[in-house]
């Protein structure tokens, strides 16, 4: 469905350039003959126009993944902004085990997205410095996963740590589109 | 090959680092479950998979207990990254999680 649409585009491109280039030559030619064009010009257009097809494609594609990546950022935000880690007390001892390991586990999923495009989007740097605070904070409530009052307590641990996450993870969406 | 289901045959929801911070600890998933299996594969020559799948997650002190506490015990880090296959679809980054646990608790032996 996509390659017919895109035929189609390519096809019509191609007619309309014909098209304006047969109308100059002939305007040219005092609107003597139409269309007098040599294959030379008829294959340059074409050439043009694939190109310019070709390019707006690639643009494309970049603009989509950059959404993409936006949009695990900002979930990434969103879970360091109001996560688990800060609701202990509501979530209760039977249950938070179980949530706190799902939390950790998003967070490595969205980091490992993330490192996929990390090269072509020039932010591995950034994404080293995300996974090294998840890091950090994923080993300082491991190591107290046992003690739940302890973890309810350590607000202000999480907050060091999920701020400097928050922050980076704006930093990358800015750097994305400048 | 010798399999352990980590969410079926030990917890879907493991503990801490140790036996006497609570239930489904990294030392009694060690213990009880990975050692004997790893002497066994070992002794017939088989490797050992390890899926991690179908929990809720793991604390990487449960990792490193069980893991980097094999070496601790006196297994060799080669032997051991050679006899495992890691599995983990549910959270990919745990596979080399666990074996830099392995490598560097080989460097802390020494």
């Amino acid at each position: 469905m996509k390659s017919k649409k895109a035929l189609v585009f390519v096809v019509i491109m191609v007619v309309i350039a014909i098209t304006i280039v047969g109308a100059v030559l002939s305007w040219k030619n005092n609107w003597q003959v139409f269309w007098s064009i040599s294959v030379g010009e008829v294959i340059t257009i074409l050439v043009a126009v694939f190109i310019a097809y070709i390019a707006s494609q690639f643009k494309e594609n970049e603009k989509k993944i950059k959404s993409y990546i936006e949009k695990e950022l900002i979930e990434l935000r969103n879970l360091a902004d109001g996560n688990v880690l800060y609701n202990l007390q509501t979530i209760g001892k039977t249950r938070y085990k179980q949530e706190i390991n799902l939390f950790f586990t998003k967070l490595d999923n969205i980091i490992a997205a993330l490192e996929k495009k990390e090269n072509e989007f020039k932010y591995k740097n950034e994404v080293k410095y995300l996974e090294n605070e998840i890091k950090e904070l994923h080993d300082f409530v491991s190591e107290k996963i046992e003690k739940y009052d302890c973890l309810c307590e350590s607000v202000v641990i999480y907050k060091k740590h999920l701020n400097k996450i928050s922050d980076k993870s704006l930093e990358i969406i800015f750097s994305l589109y400048k | 090959m010798l399999t352990i289901i980590i969410a079926k045959d030990f917890s879907d929801t493991v503990g801490g680092r140790y036996r006497a911070e609570g239930d489904y600890s990294g030392e009694q998933f060690r213990e009880e479950l990975l050692e004997p299996k790893v002497k066994e594969a070992i002794s017939n020559n088989e490797k050992l998979l390890i899926d991690f799948d179908g929990g809720y997650g793991y604390p990487t002190s449960f990792l490193e207990e069980s893991f980097g506490g094999l070496i601790r015990i006196g297994f060799e880090s080669t032997v051991i990254l050679n006899l495992l296959i890691l599995k983990s679809e549910d959270n990919p980054k745990i596979i080399d999680r666990v074996k830099n646990y392995i490598l560097e608790a080989k460097k802390d032996e020494k």
